[in-house]
């Protein structure tokens, strides 16, 4: 083919000056042309006829015009004949800079020219006297150019456009989105079960498993989406045309369907599956590499909740989180800005008639939202390391606090709340030993510590030790919030701690609710057991105090004493305490101790109540029904008849009462009966109808206890002050 | 269990202040998700994360608000109104501090009672109450007479 005796025309061309320099031209690999001044071909060598004799016939005298071909830029591009450089340079008359031409023959075949053409000047004259255009054929150089691009941008293994061509395809559709107002699936896929198939049957295997995911997946998306291997077994994928979140379910529920049916290899059946995490554009309006990390994030969760799944990111969620991060920051500010106080609830010892101690309770004074409690922010920062930090503040300022009362003669405990976080700290101890160090024996020992019951569950052993070492020191160690927590027997023997508080909410329903006054009796028969002290929270009326006090409680704290206040206050309210007379009438003799026998009466009614209701909604018979129907019976009116008929019988609504009783235990009847036919309906009229008997009965029980308080208010204390 | 429809994002809730409205949205979302979330979920964990979230919602958006009423003398302008708005900020976080004592307890608030709650206290607060501080901050801004 690149013999040149098929160009014998051109051979003979005449070519001015020697016939060295012409020998030398037709030696030359690259293709070289001389045209006259008026753009006929004068010469061409050899290596010409090689690129374009197929295409056109290389005579002399050829019209540099109908010297054209098919010829078009390296971006594809095709170029008009009049802009070849063999016809610029002839009508320009000047050199034309070198560039790169894709030209495609008769025969089809495409060859990459490197070209050039310079115009050619008259010796003697200088005149412009035609031109002489050169080219090389560079086909090999692009095509190993393109080769290297290839593997630039594509898997070698799927041939998917790989991570950097990935890039590349997303911010263009990120730009078409922002015309078209379409929505764009940016997801990230990785294979679950791939390993093992890996690891069992080869790398072979394991790279025909990614060929065909590979193919699936082009399968299953439109053409103008974008499928890209990232690494090993990951793809990420970029979906456009979607209007709504159901097109993108749609799409992406194939996507799992196709991949997760069985892959056929030559001798085995492979099944794995795909985790997908999705972030929607615009929804989440972040930038490119953003959307990624999101879209990554998603598919986490997506491998944590199962496999074989996707999950789209949430971008409110990350704005919360976002929102986390700026409020710790505002209050890490905060502490150092000095915006925390304390506040002290007093303790109060009911039978002696005393203040024992003070809770110190953290409050924030907010520059913007004024005095926060606890319950408002701690809860933002308690799993994070600032708990820490405030708590640490708190027992520094507590004890300072403790110093100061007992400089002032104030014997009063301080009880400092410690976090799980803060407990649960290696350098605990060590820490508490920081802070108190300096300060004298006495004040120390004046400090109580309060470690949530639940925080000392997480980890028996360790708090246990914790303990013993604040014990060692003369802190003493309180289980706060006790009752929430499932703490066995085991556990509270391990612990060691000193005081036991049982939490507010129960002592809050135990007037109401059997269940909550059996939790509390629970309780304080365990501190009983243990010997350790035992303090209700959250005690508001007089009616907790009579109650615990009956069960062995005698400490206790709430707004029915006072709410917490700032230290400053403290002295004063201890100063100005005085201790009710009716507190100890529960223990005292009659007739002071009516009004505690009319509470445990309407209590023992409530529990009796609850028990029916209870098992009036589970199946079979109903619990020991002789017991809950006999009037004569039952334990309110075993104290009706006898001990309440000798005290109150004189009272106005003391018949009412019997009447009232008599109704509730009819209706306890009925209850039983429509259990009984399993008509749920029937069941619940007669519900409605015991409960509207019961809360007259409360309500005359209460009236009647109002009545007595009135009767006789100077006559309570008789001599049990202390 | 009654299904609520999620709440959509109008142009009704706009109070014209960006910072508040960008703020709204994100509880407006929270409470879709909510939604959603607590038709699958009404687990104790899942509720407290919920109920921290909207305290710690509580806490930068009222100071936001707050703020912003400080800045401009919502106070000097409409006592009552300012007063009223503080009482429902404060109103939102006892109620959310309430339920979670309730949790501690073993009392679950169930979706409807904590959905219905949000969803009044939001579509009240924003339509009402925020967009009478909206639109005087607006017209602050815009340099109108006091």
């Amino acid at each position: 083919m690149s013999s040149p005796n098929i160009l014998p025309s051109v051979a003979s061309l005449p070519l001015e000056g020697d016939r060295r320099l012409r020998d030398i031209l037709d030696s030359l690999d690259a293709a070289v042309q001389c045209w006259d001044a008026q753009g006929s071909l004068t010469y061409a060598n050899p290596a010409s006829a090689v690129l374009f004799g197929s295409t056109v016939p290389l005579v002399p005298g050829l019209a540099v015009a109908d010297f054209t071909f098919d010829a078009m830029l390296p971006d594809g591009r095709k170029i008009a004949p009049e802009k070849l450089p063999f016809a610029r340079v002839l009508c320009e008359r000047v050199p034309i800079a070198e560039e790169i031409l894709r030209i495609i023959g008769r025969d089809g075949e495409e060859r990459w020219l490197r070209c050039s053409a310079r115009p050619l000047l008259d010796e003697t004259s200088g005149d412009f006297a035609g031109a002489v255009t050169t080219q090389t054929d560079v086909s090999g150089l692009v095509e190993q150019e393109q080769r290297l691009r290839q593997m630039a941008h594509y898997d070698a293994l799927t041939h998917l456009p790989n991570r950097v061509l990935f890039a590349d395809r997303l911010s263009q559709a990120l730009a078409r989105c922002q015309r078209t107002h379409e929505l764009i699936a940016v997801c990230l896929l990785d294979l679950d079960g791939f390993k093992p198939v890996n690891d069992r049957l080869g790398h072979k295997a394991g790279d025909q498993v990614l060929r065909e995911v590979a193919q699936r997946l082009n399968e299953s998306v439109r053409g103008d989406d974008t499928v890209a291997r990232v690494g090993g077994d990951e793809f990420a994928m970029v979906l456009g045309g979607m209007k709504s979140l159901q097109d993108c379910d749609n799409s992406l529920q194939r996507i799992l369907d196709c991949l997760a049916r069985p892959y056929f290899l030559a001798d085995q059946i492979v099944s794995v599956s795909a985790s997908i995490g999705v972030t929607l554009y615009p929804n989440d309006g972040s930038e490119q590499d953003i959307l990624l990390r999101h879209a990554d994030q998603a598919m986490y969760k997506a491998k944590e909740a199962g496999k074989n799944r996707y999950m789209l990111f949430d971008p409110g969620h990350e704005q919360r989180v976002r929102a986390t991060h700026s409020m710790l920051s505002k209050i890490e500010k905060s502490i150092s800005a000095n915006q925390f106080c304390l506040f002290y609830q007093p303790m109060i010892d009911c039978r002696r008639g005393r203040v024992v101690g003070a809770e110190a309770l953290v409050r924030w004074q907010h520059p913007v939202l004024g005095l926060m409690a606890p319950s408002e922010f701690l809860p933002l920062i308690e799993q994070d390391d600032l708990i820490v930090v405030l708590g640490d503040w708190v027992l520094r300022d507590g004890l300072a606090q403790a110093a100061e009362w007992s400089l002032m003669g104030l014997d009063l405990r301080v009880s400092v709340n410690i976090s799980a976080r803060q407990l649960h700290r290696r350098d605990f101890v060590e820490k508490l030993r920081a802070i108190t160090d300096g300060y004298p024996p006495e004040v120390i020992r004046k400090i109580e510590i309060e470690i949530v019951e639940t925080a000392a569950l997480e980890d028996v052993n360790t708090v246990s030790d914790s303990i013993r070492e604040c014990r060692a020191m003369g802190i003493s160690v309180a289980l706060d919030d006790f009752g929430t927590g499932f703490s066995s027997l085991v556990h509270l023997k391990r612990l060691q701690a000193n005081v036991l508080k049982i939490d507010q909410i129960f002592v809050r329903g135990m007037l109401d609710d059997s269940e909550d006054l059996a939790i509390v009796s629970g309780v304080i028969g365990l501190a009983a057991a243990f010997k350790h002290e035992v303090v209700a929270e959250g005690v508001e009326t007089i009616d907790h105090i009579l109650m615990l006090r009956e069960l062995g409680c005698d400490i206790m704290q709430g707004y029915g004493f006072a709410r917490p206040m700032p230290a400053d206050r403290i002295p004063h309210w201890v100063e100005s305490f005085r201790p009710d007379p009716l507190w100890n009438i529960a223990e005292s003799s009659r007739p002071n101790r009516d009004y505690f026998e009319l509470l445990l009466a309407e209590t023992n009614h409530r529990a009796w109540l609850d028990q029916m209701l209870l098992s009036s909604r589970l199946p079979g018979k109903m619990a020991d029904p002789e017991a809950c129907l006999g009037h004569e019976q039952c334990r309110f009116s075993r104290w009706y008849d006898s001990e309440a008929a000798m005290h109150f019988r004189h009272l106005p609504c003391f018949d009412e009462i019997d009447a009232v009783h008599r109704c509730v235990h009819r209706k306890a009847v009925d209850l039983v009966r429509a259990h009984e036919s399993g008509n749920l309906a029937l069941v619940e009229l007669a519900e409605n109808d015991i409960n509207e008997a019961s809360s007259e009965l409360v309500r005359l029980l209460r009236q009647l206890r109002l009545t007595i308080a009135a009767e006789k208010p100077e006559e309570a204390p008789d001599g049990q002050k202390t | 269990m009654a299904d609520y429809e999620p709440l959509v994002w109008s142009e009704n809730f706009v109070t014209g202040v960006p910072e508040i409205d960008e703020q709204h949205r994100i509880l407006v979302n929270t409470l879709n998700e909510a939604n959603v979330r607590l038709a699958e979920n009404s687990s104790p964990e899942f509720l407290e994360q919920i109920t921290r979230d909207l305290l710690s919602y509580a806490l930068y958006h009222f100071e936001t608000e707050e703020a912003l009423m400080q800045e401009y003398a919502y106070n000097d302008q409409s006592a009552e109104e300012a007063d009223r708005h503080l009482r429902e900020h404060r109103g939102f976080s006892a109620k959310v501090v309430a339920v979670r004592e309730g949790l501690k307890g073993g009392i679950l608030i169930t979706r409807e009672d904590l959905l219905s709650f949000l969803n009044n206290w939001l579509v009240n607060h924003i339509l009402n109450t925020d967009k009478k501080l909206g639109a005087f901050i607006v017209q602050k801004r815009a340099g109108g007479p006091g």
